[in-house]
């Protein structure tokens, strides 16, 4: 049984199709990336599962139950992370820190994360800075030992040392069995994190696929310095994308079969070439465009 | 909920204590003009007579007498100073309640955890409430003291009967703003209709005094409804005014909880 199981979610405001018909499904224990562009409709799909904002239609199962129907009973199981996070600017970390363990607070990690993030709980909100306060949201998101745990752009404002913190973090919670849900624009984060991925535009779910069966996408990047001028046309005829032209150099993005490629290649005196398979980056941005 | 009444009175207790220090400050000067002005009664009702009735309509006063206590204050202090401060007071808590909190987005901090929305709205209802009564009861009952430093006498019964009144005035007031609050997702914007309503209510109050045919217009006024003079003078608390300000609570406090449940909280 999914963990996680979005299904045909749509999301209106007024006239604007913010989320049209987006379905996933995501198992106990895997990391699960939401990418896409700004505006594409992954923070409205967070705020759907976290039941602040109501679904026009489609449905939501966290765990089993409707999220929805059962979303207070569902917050007891998840801990969630906003994509910027909102802090009292009166209290302190620790007065955040009690106010979430007096309305939730079965198990109880907070001091240990306090002391992993070195993050100072007397401070008040508002003299916070952007990391200190994103190190309070992953506290306030993490201390319960949740099972389910749903993230917007986690390491969003933290420094490299940080960030893989929280991937260890990430980590450990995937160890204990823990679901992790989190959206992100950091690539390389969700390489070093996720084990699927969903990609997300203008409302709509294009691809859901792990990252095993993104990374073996057939799309190639051809680095070639030819003897003479480069042969542009050639090229373009057998569909190659030119990327970068110069008078004897060109940089070609290659989708699918690269055997003709190699062949018309071969036609031409080259200096020197290269010929890499695409980074998860170039995969992405192949579906963001 | 409890938690959620207790962090948002925390948070507030400031503002409470600013404000029921105002209502006692109020208190004390009009008790401690009171001995000077009685002297004068005659003379200051004389002056009345030269008003307009429809003005003096306007301000609750019915039969302009300050020999008593009790008569000065209805008509120096709780006829404007006194409901304006808790207009001021109940309106601001509505807005912080729910609007304010959507607005800076840290309502998100407890929608996270494993509380339902109908319990956040009670949570934060009940300690609007608590500020209310704890304002009235403070500020009214401080006439016990301070009459007592000055030596004037006044029947205990009729405030308990104006605190009565002003609560119930105050918990129409709350509910109107909670009810604004939970349609709209911007502070400013609940100060705005209540104060538009309240605008308009009064104005409705004293045109009503105008003209004999406007005389109906009175009913569509809660200001009509709160008969301080009545109240603290005849020690009459009227049933018309306890059944509109029950309705009106009841009525805004249930269109209140029913959007907040279902709105989008979106920032």
């Amino acid at each position: 049984m999914s963990v996680i199981s979005v299904k045909n979610l749509v999301k209106h405001f007024g006239q604007v199709k913010a989320v049209d018909g987006v379905s996933f499904e995501i198992e106990q224990g895997e990391v699960f990336g939401f990418l896409g562009p700004n505006g594409a409709g992954k923070t409205t799909t967070i705020r759907c599962m976290m039941d602040f904002i109501r679904p026009t239609s489609g449905s939501i199962d966290i765990l089993g139950l409707n999220a929805q129907k059962n979303s207070t009973k569902l917050k007891r199981r998840i801990g969630f992370l906003s994509g910027y996070v909102r802090l009292c600017s009166n209290w302190t970390g620790e007065e955040h820190i009690n106010f979430a363990k007096n309305l939730n607070g079965e198990h109880d990690d907070s001091t240990e994360l306090v002391a992993r993030f070195n993050f100072d709980p007397t401070k008040k909100a508002k003299s916070l800075s952007s990391g200190n306060r994103q190190k309070l949201g992953l506290i306030l998101a993490l201390f319960n030992q949740p099972e389910v745990i749903i993230m917007d752009e986690p390491t969003n404002a933290l420094d490299p040392l940080l960030q893989n913190e929280v991937y260890q973090l990430l980590d450990e919670a995937k160890k204990r069995g823990a679901t992790v849900f989190m959206s992100s624009h950091n690539l390389a984060e969700v390489d070093r994190v996720c084990t699927k991925v969903c990609v997300i535009k203008e409302g709509k779910a294009i691809a859901t696929e792990s990252i095993n069966n993104l990374k073996q996408k057939r799309l190639y990047s051809v680095h070639a310095h030819f003897a003479k001028t480069a042969p542009t046309e050639a090229f373009q005829k057998i569909g190659a994308t030119i990327l970068e032209q110069r008078n004897d150099y060109l940089t070609l993005k290659i989708k699918g079969n690269i055997e003709p490629v190699i062949k018309l290649l071969g036609t031409f005196p080259l200096r020197d070439l290269q010929i890499q398979h695409a980074s998860l980056e170039e995969i992405f941005m192949e579906y963001y465009r | 909920m409890l938690d959620i009444t207790l962090r948002f009175l925390k948070d507030k207790w400031k503002s409470i204590l600013v404000y029921v220090i105002a209502g006692i400050g109020f208190m004390w000067m009009y008790v401690g003009m009171f001995p000077s002005i009685q002297k004068q009664a005659g003379n200051y009702a004389d002056i009345a007579k030269a008003f307009p009735e429809a003005m003096l309509k306007a301000f609750g006063i019915q039969n302009f007498s300050i020999s008593h206590l009790e008569n000065f204050l209805s008509i120096e202090h709780f006829s404007l100073i006194w409901p304006l401060m808790l207009i001021l007071l109940v309106t601001a808590f509505a807005a912080n309640a729910i609007a304010a909190e959507v607005e800076k987005g840290t309502i998100e901090l407890t929608l996270a955890r494993p509380v339902s929305r109908l319990s956040v709205f009670w949570g934060k209802y009940l300690a609007g409430i608590i500020a209310l009564l704890v304002f009235v009861a403070l500020s009214i009952f401080s006439i016990a003291p301070l009459a007592g430093i000055h030596q004037v006498s006044y029947t205990f019964s009729h405030f308990v009967t104006m605190a009565v009144l002003g609560a119930l005035f105050g918990w129409a007031i709350f509910s109107c703003g909670m009810m604004f609050s939970a349609f709209v997702s911007d502070k400013s914007k609940v100060g705005m209709y209540i104060g538009a309503v309240l605008i308009v209510m009064y104005v409705l109050n004293i045109i009503s005094g105008l003209k004999e045919s406007f005389q109906n217009l009175q009913y569509f006024s809660l200001f009509h409804y709160f008969t301080s003079e009545a109240a603290l003078v005849n020690n009459n608390l009227p049933t018309n005014s306890v059944l509109v300000f029950v309705g009106v609570a009841i009525v805004c406090t249930l269109l209140a909880a029913w959007r907040f449940a279902k709105r989008d909280i979106a920032t």
